[in-house]
């Protein structure tokens, strides 16, 4: 956080030592300041990316800084702008700006208010802006990564480098918001300034200025991480400084001009393709002219720097093989008739309609806007006509390019761009009549009312609530309890992740100064998160074309760390799995949770046949491997492929079958030691199953059930054990039941065809040093287990011949008490018995009386023995279970 | 002054006795502070001698202090470095906590350590005198009060006081009360806008190393500023502004922007100690770094009319100020950093800004709930009625008389009001005979800025005439006041501390053997050799038996 606000601090005030030598009035001195700050970090960002140094926060700042002050001084020896001559136009009414200012005033403090206490919550960013940037951050370099959402590797990037800049220094997340509000700010600066340089009066200029920022799209985007206000302000100032090299044919202008095209056509694609246009048609209309030469030679460099600070990008793309328009293919995030739902803004949000800055409209500004622009593109043929075929076009481009998947602040550049224009068109007709002024102050106080609305009851980051004292605004939606344990302590996340429209981020914002990359190889000295549709978990072959499938083989005598099953996040068909591989698992003893290989399968494209399956969690030093093979209706196998490592292989399934079965066998012994199955076609009797951890581990598996994880135990009756709790994972303890009683008994109903119990268990003790259980099978003693310390798990996993009928399983509480043994005593020491003997004294407690008056300071030593009695526990935390598996099996 | 007046023979006779008065309050005061800390036994007043001497000697071990009621950073520090100069030349063999626990006898190093630590606030006193008549010089250019102010200061009972032990109030009153000002004075003076800058920034480092000694120092700082506020006023109601408008606005905000930057660095490199700073204080310091980086943006305001144009130049001053306030800090991590270790310097920085910067939770343990100000007040006022009475008096002459430069009334007032607003503050807390200083020395130089007020008076009412007979008077009976300092001083110091009588009493013990605001190693040092505390009272009785060993 330090680091960043030095950053800012340094970046505010060489920019502003940099604008005041490019331009003369505050306005533009801000604007010039806010774009020089901008393509620095965009700068920055490419020269740190070409060395892979983009993650690190000392190397941003200090290039960052080098390249500010380098600008800061190159510009020093420039001659200052000229300063505003006679010819500056009348500012607006005094009355105007005594009753905009306290409006505007009112609604950025709300504004603050927002962006300070929210963190960033919007979907679209949490699924791809941030974490865009965070695995910029994670690789060193703007490179592409391994995902399946193109939009987090083919959009323009640099409004994502913005964020950048926040999140390399590891700043709070409401930092993030602030981008946007001080772009909101100067989109109100731009919207001033460009309408005076439209030809149209100081009055009705500052009138639509803060129209526009009112509007509830606009200002619903100045508390918000979407890139859409930051482009279309982007626009502004290169409309502007256009328009003002236009005025003054200064080549700095034309420079500024090209710096803020580029920012807008690094940020957005619709962006460049309007610019692209634009130019195109300005370069056309230009060269007819005699003194074409001369126009276009202040812009040679300018459009370079364009050139250089928009393209890489796309360079990046092409250097991918990808053309970046993969983006406009993807399936409507929001559907079409969505888009009409919060159009109108003044509705206020019910129980099911979502009001937030992604459907928040223009309402009667829109409209207004619309109709003016309507009108000027008919009638006017001057600067503000090419602002309005600007906002014009955008909008088209908008329409073609997401065809129904619309989203109301995708129109904000345009809505930004049309409005100077349109303020010269009121100050020259409408405004001077008392019904336009009527007109205008209605649409204004719906505005205002609109908004006033959209901020207190928003469904994202409303105010109403922050006016109580006791609120707490949420933050970036919590993540399970076992993922958060799990992650917090990597300081290096690989993600692997199948999911086009995936909230990642939440993941990534919740360790300090942790990496994360993307890629789909798994990264073996970093924690590996696996990222799965929970859809897949009860898949078949044959939903494989919509959903990829997955399946988990348990191998319970796994002797390394795999896969772990962390949690399921989010519901319905957006309901995602998550696991976790830890780093290094080769070399890492697995836990009761982690003894678990994951196979993965996809559908090659285009295909029926090919399959590539993707195996995690089998590591070298178990000494096993996987077999994929078919199973037919009459049991027979076909061999399909054999997996010995973690990785990608891609089989051909020609023939039909039942179940397409996946073997972990040890590769000494040649024995099944795990299994699992994907059916062909899914059993319309049979209800899909919930994620259950204990799996079968084999296909000749009667019944299996987790008396600690299960939710339903299949007939098995237990007692003794306390309902499930935790995870824990403060103290590092995953879900447990309580044995709060000295026995726990567990009755197996009768099962036809039952010849082998496979039990494991995983227990502790909690309030003892030590302990003792006596473990029962139908009664008879199978084993005594003696447990060390408080902290100390004991694993087990055993074979269990099952008599027919019911069976018992009991673990019972044999802890004695243990005392003196003066018996013992008195045989080692003879001399001592001799003397109580003699003195006939009582044996034992002559013993204890010696002891304790001599033979303790001669150095002598008693021995504990067992006592008869139990010792029972404090408060009868007698053990802890962490895992009681039972599997019982058929005959092969 | 007429020229031909300041060249006549009585007027070189009356210049020649105040240079000489001047010189015989320097000498006498000096020699006062030597006679009684050469009579004083040094296991006197360890309340504060043996934590600063036991600090210091951490200090150039490299060892971090402990931080208690006050932030004293600055004291601890000087003192620090005086015990190294004094070692370089062979004065004083020990001179950090390494050689202090290689002694055979660590008891025995004590005495001439204080005997050093007594020496180092004797030449504070003494730079005091001197910055305090700088003070006087760049606001009157007259030697008269300058020497008066010397004359007066050397009269001091709350001022040397501090010369006999040593106190963080009077390095806070110099630095804050006088230099700062100092500065502050030459920056409403300059006319070109870096020269203001700088003494502006200067004054708040000041203040900031006042700060750093005794928390009351921040108070200075609303002290400079307000004298901002009144010459800006005086010079538009004068309409003498100097020339310093043309000074771009934005180069004049670097600085502020710097101290930001400066700031920020310093936190970033405690990023390790967060925990040790606590919440609070870490978003103070983000929140002041950036808010006084950012403030200087005002002055980009495009064509302010007049009132504005005024609120922004004070905006600006402001920014200037609490920068330099600000930069203090890191400035002073910087100048551990080169007699301490990374780990040693950060970690006593860290312990330093959270109290200093969050000093509520402590403040509330030490400030009386319902102080009885009035009472507290008059124990100040009855140890210096004269000084009181006739600062009050003269101000309120001079401020009567029309010929008196409003700027030099101004400062007189705001010397008094500062003085005065002060001590009512630190009324809160029982300490008169340590505390007089903030009001005796702002007074003291209120009385030496009124008489020369009243001379600027008599010359332009009579521009022939020569230097009043009763300006003669004046010195004498100042002097004559200085004369009566010993007793004054001797009975204010055994006022203070009754711990001359033997055996040594359980607070003098505690301080020199065990008290847990001693560094670590000191602590180590002690207990290794001399075991628990009675063993220790035992060694001390045998030590301090032969009379020879007490002074």
């Amino acid at each position: 956080m330090d680091l960043f606000l030095l950053h800012f601090l340094l970046l505010v005030w060489l920019s502003l030592g940099a604008a005041r030598q490019l331009t003369d009035r505050l306005g533009d001195i801000l604007l010039a300041a806010a774009l020089l700050a901008w393509g620095n970090v965009v700068a920055t960002s490419l020269l740190l990316s070409g060395f892979n140094l983009l993650g690190d926060g000392a190397w941003f700042l200090g290039v960052s800084g080098l390249l500010a002050g380098l600008t800061c001084l190159g510009l020093q020896r420039l001659v200052p702008a000229p300063s505003a001559g006679p010819s500056e136009p009348p500012g607006p009414s005094r009355w105007l700006v005594g009753v905009l200012a306290p409006i505007l005033t009112l609604l950025a403090g709300a504004c603050f208010a927002l962006v300070y206490a929210y963190e960033p919550n919007n979907a679209d960013s949490l699924s791809y802006h941030l974490p865009r940037a965070m695995y910029y951050l994670g690789q060193g370099s703007l490179n592409h990564f391994d995902v399946a959402d193109p939009r987090q590797t083919q959009l323009p990037f640099n409004y994502n480098l913005l964020q950048l800049f926040v999140l390399v220094h590891g700043a709070p997340l409401p930092c993030l918001n602030f981008i946007n509000l001080c772009a909101w700010s100067a989109g109100g600066i731009a919207l001033y300034r460009l309408g005076l340089l439209c030809g149209a009066e100081a009055s009705p200029t500052l009138l639509i200025s803060l129209l526009t920022l009112v509007t509830t799209g606009v200002i619903a985007q100045a508390a918000t991480t979407t890139p859409e206000l930051a482009v279309g302000v982007a626009l502004l100032c290169a409309a502007m400084f256009f328009l003002r090299w236009r005025q003054d044919r200064l080549s700095r202008n034309a420079w500024l001009a090209g710096l803020a095209a580029s920012l807008a056509m690094g940020s957005d694609l619709r962006a460049a393709l309007l610019f692209i246009a634009g130019a195109s048609g300005w370069l056309l209309w230009v060269r007819r002219r005699p003194d074409a030469r001369s126009v276009l030679r202040p812009w040679r460099a300018p459009l370079l720097l364009a050139t250089g600070l928009a393209l890489p990008f796309a360079v990046i793309n092409l250097a991918n093989g990808e053309l970046g328009f993969a983006v406009f293919g993807r399936p409507a995030d929001i559907p079409g008739r969505d888009f009409w739902t919060g159009w109108w803004p003044w509705q206020a949000p019910g129980s099911s309609v979502l009001l937030n800055e992604d459907n928040a409209g223009f309402g009667l500004t829109g409209l207004l806007f619309l109709l003016g622009a309507g009108y000027l593109a008919r009638c006017r043929r001057d600067v503000s006509s090419w602002l309005v075929w600007g906002a014009l076009a955008w909008v088209a481009g908008v329409l073609i390019c997401h065809r129904l998947s619309l989203r109301p602040r995708d129109f904000t550049p345009a809505l930004l761009l049309a409005a100077p224009a349109v303020a010269s068109l009121l100050g020259t007709a409408a405004f001077s009549r008392r019904a336009g002024r009527g007109l205008l102050a209605m649409v204004a106080l719906t505005a205002l009312w609109s908004t006033g609305v959209y901020l207190l009851k928003n469904t994202s980051r409303p105010l109403a609530p922050m006016l109580h004292a006791s609120f707490v605004p949420p933050g970036v939606p919590n993540l399970p309890l076992l993922v958060e344990h799990r992650m917090t302590g990597q300081p290096w996340v690989n993600v692997d992740t199948d999911a086009a429209d995936e909230s990642i981020f939440p993941f990534m914002s919740r360790g300090r100064g942790q990496r994360f990359t993307s890629r789909s190889t798994l990264e073996p000295g970093a924690y590996n998160l696996l990222s799965r549709p929970a859809a897949g978990r009860n898949a078949t072959w044959s939903t494989l074309d919509q959903t990829p499938a997955y399946v988990l083989v348990p191998v319970e005598s796994k002797r390394t760390a795999g896969v772990e099953f962390l949690a399921t996040i989010g519901a319905g068909s957006a309901a995602r799995d998550y696991l976790g591989l830890g780093p290094h698992p080769g070399e890492t003893t697995p836990i009761s949770s982690n003894r678990t290989l994951l196979v993965t399968l996809y559908r090659m494209a285009g295909s029926k046949e090919l399959v590539r399956i993707k195996l995690a969690g089998l590591n070298p030093a178990d000494q096993a491997h996987l077999v994929v093979a078919l199973q037919h209706d009459d049991g027979s196998n076909n061999h399909v492929a054999t997996i010995t490592a973690d990785g990608e292989t891609t089989v051909a399934i020609t023939r039909p079958f039942r179940v397409l079965v996946f073997r972990a066998v040890d590769s000494g012994t040649g024995a099944d030691i795990g299994s699992a199955g994907l059916e062909h076609q899914a059993n319309s009797t049979t209800e899909a199953k919930p994620l259950d951890p204990t799996r079968a581990s084999s296909i000749s598996s009667l019944f299996v059930t987790d008396i600690v994880l299960s939710r339903s135990h299949g007939g098995i009756v237990c007692e003794g054990l306390l309902p499930v709790e935790g995870p824990f994972p403060q103290w590092d303890i995953p879900y447990i039941r309580w044995a709060r009683e000295p026995l726990v008994r567990l009755h197996l109903p009768p099962t036809e065809g039952f010849t082998r119990l496979q039990l494991a268990f995983s227990f502790r003790l909690h309030v003892r040093q030590r302990g003792q259980v006596a473990l029962y099978f139908n009664g008879q003693l199978v084993r005594h287990y003696t447990l060390e310390g408080q902290l100390n798990w004991v694993d087990e996993t055993l074979d269990l011949p099952p008599q027919a009928g019911a069976n018992i399983l009991e673990f019972r509480d044999a802890t004695h008490k243990t005392g003196p043994d003066w018996a013992e005593y008195l045989e080692r020491y003879p001399d001592v018995k001799n003397h109580l003997l003699s003195a006939n004294l009582p044996l034992e407690p002559g013993a204890e009386s010696h002891f304790e008056n001599k033979g303790r300071a001669e150095g002598r030593t008693v021995k504990m023995r067992e006592l008869p009695e139990l010792e029972p526990a404090y408060q009868s935390y007698y053990f802890m279970f962490r895992k009681l598996r039972l599997e019982g099996f058929k005959a092969p | 002054m007429n020229p031909a007046s300041l060249s006549s023979p009585s007027n070189r006779l009356h210049r020649t006795m105040v240079l000489s008065l001047a010189i015989a309050a320097l000498v006498f005061a000096w020699v006062r502070m030597a006679t009684i800390a050469e009579v004083d036994p040094w296991y006197r007043n360890t309340d504060m001698n043996i934590h600063n001497m036991a600090d210091a000697l951490a200090i150039n071990s490299s060892h971090s202090p402990n931080t208690i009621d006050q932030p004293n950073l600055s004291v601890k520090f000087l003192l620090a470095l005086d015990f190294r100069v004094r070692h370089e030349l062979g004065l004083l063999p020990v001179w950090n906590m390494q050689k202090f626990g290689q002694s055979p006898e660590p008891l025995h190093e004590i005495p001439p350590l204080i005997r050093a630590l007594k020496m180092h606030s004797r030449m504070l006193v003494l730079l005091v005198i001197l910055a305090a008549a700088g003070l006087t010089y760049v606001v009157t250019r007259e030697t008269d009060s300058v020497c008066l102010t010397v004359i007066l200061l050397c009269g001091s009972t709350g001022l040397l006081f501090h010369g006999l032990l040593l106190r963080p109030e009077l390095l806070c009153v110099g630095l804050g009360n006088v230099l700062a000002l100092l500065c502050s004075w030459q920056s409403t003076r300059a006319t070109r806008w870096r020269a203001k800058s700088m003494w502006l920034f200067a004054a708040g480092i000041l203040v900031g190393l006042a700060t750093l000694a005794k928390l009351p120092g921040v108070c200075f700082l609303a002290l400079c500023y307000t004298w901002c506020w009144l010459a800006a006023l005086i010079d538009r109601a004068e309409n003498s502004i100097p020339a310093r408008a043309a000074a771009p606005g934005f180069w004049q905000g670097l600085l502020p922007a710097l101290a930001g930057v400066f700031m920020l660095w310093l936190l970033s490199h405690l990023a390790g100690y967060h925990d040790l700073l606590g919440e609070v204080v870490v978003s103070r310091l983000r929140a002041a770094a950036v808010l006084v980086g950012l403030l200087p943006l005002l002055s980009l305001w495009p064509r302010p009319n007049h009132l504005l144009r005024f609120f922004i130049d004070r905006s600006r001053e402001l920014a200037i100020l609490a920068a330099g306030s600000l930069a203090a800090l890191p400035l002073a991590y910087l100048l551990l950093r080169t007699v301490m270790s990374e780990t040693a310097a950060s970690t006593y920085m860290a312990r330093t800004l959270s109290f200093l910067i969050n000093p509520g939770p402590t403040m509330k343990l030490f400030l009386s709930d319902k102080p009885d100000l009035l009472g507290e007040f008059m124990i100040f006022f009855k140890e210096s009625p004269v000084v009181c009475a006739g600062a009050i008096t003269a101000a309120i002459v001079v401020c009567l008389l029309g010929n008196v430069p409003l700027r030099l009334r101004a400062f007189i007032l705001l010397l008094l009001a500062g003085a005065f607003g002060l001590i009512l503050l630190m009324c809160r807390r029982y300490f008169s005979d340590q505390y007089s200083i903030f009001l005796q020395v702002p007074l003291l130089l209120a009385l030496a800025l009124s008489f020369s007020g009243l001379g600027i008076w008599w010359r332009r009412r009579r521009p022939a005439a020569g230097v009043h007979w009763t300006a003669s008077m004046v010195f004498i009976a100042a002097f004559a006041l200085t004369l009566t300092l010993y007793v004054r001083m001797k009975s204010k110091y055994s006022y203070d501390q009754d711990d001359v009588p033997m055996p040594v009493n359980d607070l003098t013990l505690t301080f020199i053997f065990d008290h847990d605001a001693h560094p670590g190693s000191y602590l180590e040092i002690m207990k290794s050799r001399y075991g628990n505390r009675e063993q220790f009272a035992r060694s001390l009785d045998a030590y301090l038996a032969n009379p020879t060993n007490r002074h």
